[in-house]
Formats: C-alpha cells, sequence, structure tokens
C-alpha cells in the first residue's frame, strides 16, 4: 500500500536537475526543493547535465554559472539547441554584477537568483517557472 | 541560517571545505613552478569562489570575508590584471591556514569563537593590500565606486542613446 502510494507520488512529481560543482550548493538546493515535493536529480557539471538532460528532460533547471568542464552558460546554450520544446532555467550566481545576469538570460535562463538564495525564493521562482500557484 | 546539532548541511560543506583547501594549496605550490599556467590560475580561482559561495550558506562571515578577497585576487590574476607572484602564494595559504582553523573550530564548537573577528578583518585587509591600486581606493569589500552617488546622478549619466 504505501510502495504504490510512493511509486504514484514519484510518478506525478515535476522533476528538477541542480547542476552545480559544490556538492554542499546542492545539497541545500536539493533540501529545499525536495521538502516542496519535486523529485530532484543532480549534475557535477555542464557537462553531466547535458547528458542527463538530452536523455530525460527535466521540468525544470537550477544552474550554478562557474563550473569545470562546462560552465552555466555553456550549459544551457547547448541545452537550448538541442532540446525541444524548451525548459524553464534558473540561474544561480554568485556575481551582483549585472552584466553576469544578462549573459545569463542570452544564454537562455528564464529567471537569475544571486547566492546564497533564501528557500522562500527559490521555491517562488520554482513555482513561478513551472507555472505553479505561488504559495 | 545557524549551525545545528549534527546538521548534515553543515556536515557537508566542512567536508567540502577540507577537499577544497586541500586542493588549494595544491594548485598554490603547482602555481608557484608554473606561475602563468591558465587552467591552474582558473581551477584555483574556481575553488576559492566556491569555498567561499558555501560559507555564504551559513553565517560565518569571519570566513567569508577573507575568502572573498582571496577570490577578488584570484579574479584579477585569472584576468591577467595582476601577476601571480611567491608573495601572493604565501598570502593567500596564509589565508587558506585561517579558514582550516575556523572550519576546525566550527567542527569542533558549531561556531566561530568571537576573538577571531579581528584576526579575520585584519587578514583581510593584509590580502587587500596586494589588490592592484585601482581596486584599494574602492574602500571596503562589497561597496562599489558608485554607492555614493544619488538615483539623479545615475540618471543623468545613463547611457540611453545606446539602448537600441
Amino acid at each position: 500500500m504505501m510502495d504504490g502510494l510512493k511509486v504514484k507520488e514519484n510518478v506525478t512529481a515535476k522533476r528538477i536537475l541542480i547542476v552545480d560543482d559544490a556538492a554542499t550548493v546542492r545539497m541545500y538546493h536539493r533540501g529545499i526543493l525536495e521538502s516542496a515535493g519535486y523529485a530532484v536529480e543532480e549534475a557535477m557539471n555542464g557537462i553531466e547535465a547535458l547528458e542527463k538532460s538530452l536523455e530525460a528532460p527535466f521540468d525544470l533547471y537550477v544552474v550554478d554559472v562557474n563550473m569545470p568542464k562546462l560552465n552555466g552558460y555553456g550549459f544551457l546554450s547547448e541545452l537550448r539547441q538541442q532540446e525541444n520544446p524548451q525548459q524553464p532555467a534558473i540561474m544561480v550566481s554568485t556575481e551582483a554584477a549585472s552584466g553576469d545576469e544578462i549573459a545569463a538570460y542570452r544564454a537562455g535562463a528564464n529567471s537569475y537568483l544571486i547566492k546564497p538564495v533564501q528557500p522562500m525564493q527559490l521555491l517562488t521562482h520554482t513555482r513561478l517557472m513551472l507555472g505553479e500557484a505561488p504559495q | 541560517m545557524t549551525a545545528l546539532n549534527k546538521n548534515p548541511l553543515l556536515e557537508q560543506f566542512l567536508s567540502e571545505a577540507r577537499e577544497l583547501l586541500e586542493g588549494v594549496g595544491q594548485k598554490l605550490m603547482q602555481l608557484e613552478d608554473a606561475p602563468s599556467d591558465q587552467d591552474l590560475i582558473n581551477e584555483l580561482f574556481r575553488m576559492v569562489h566556491t569555498l567561499k559561495g558555501n560559507s555564504g550558506l551559513f553565517t560565518f562571515p569571519e570566513m567569508t570575508r577573507v575568502l572573498h578577497v582571496g577570490e577578488d585576487l584570484l579574479g584579477k590574476v585569472r584576468n591577467g590584471e595582476m601577476v601571480f607572484s611567491r608573495e601572493l602564494a604565501d598570502r593567500l595559504l596564509d589565508a587558506m591556514d585561517f579558514v582550516s582553523l575556523l572550519s576546525n573550530e566550527i567542527e569542533a564548537t558549531e561556531c566561530i569563537d568571537a576573538s577571531r573577528a579581528a584576526d579575520s578583518a585584519r587578514l583581510a585587509e593584509s590580502l587587500r593590500a596586494l589588490l592592484p591600486e585601482v581596486s584599494v581606493s574602492s574602500g571596503t569589500a562589497g561597496s562599489t565606486p558608485s554607492s555614493s552617488k544619488s538615483i539623479a546622478d545615475t540618471f543623468t549619466q545613463l547611457p540611453l542613446a545606446e539602448i537600441p
């Protein structure tokens, strides 16, 4: 009975991919998103994120900027060329400079947040991006 | 966010911090032999940047402050605005020793002793003194040269004609 319920929950939960090279940040963002019932997966860099997302597209991407191998801009640019339809992405940066925000949107981000992100801030942007009512 | 007893996020932070501090130490030593290796500089910058970002998830301003200046310095080196020197390497190693000390303190007591604030400020100041002149004159970390301008001043200076 319980197992049946759990499976159903997992099937219906929106899938979110957290892309960040910092394990601590991934755990922090995961905790926030899972507490709201989302199904979360992680990638450590843009290459890994691209592989996972092309295998099975996610409903939302939460993407760091500065990462080894392929950074956040590179990942989003590449993803936007390959995915169909396009899924929303929140770019999470430590840079407060306006140039970085513009670069994020140019690369394909739909939203831009500055670290450290407050839990309600991440959840509100997540719901907005997924077309859900804010709570 | 305050440190709670056996907070898994805090444990993750300390474990990643240890790993990054070790990596930073190694990269700094490698850079002394190859001071113009751009890949090494990028990697080093990223490690300090990650460490700073992680510390920002908690209330550890003594740690974040020092890492922030370290990141600024490595950013300048990365962008070719500053040369990687032996002195810079030594100062950064001092900074990482301090961060390591704070990490040990957090692990033992789950907070940073109040007496560390002065040490942190002093260390950050000595690191900031290594920044090229232009950056030093911009004042304390976090402020920008334009912060003292009024909104009206900024408005008259907007390059509106350049907006397509």
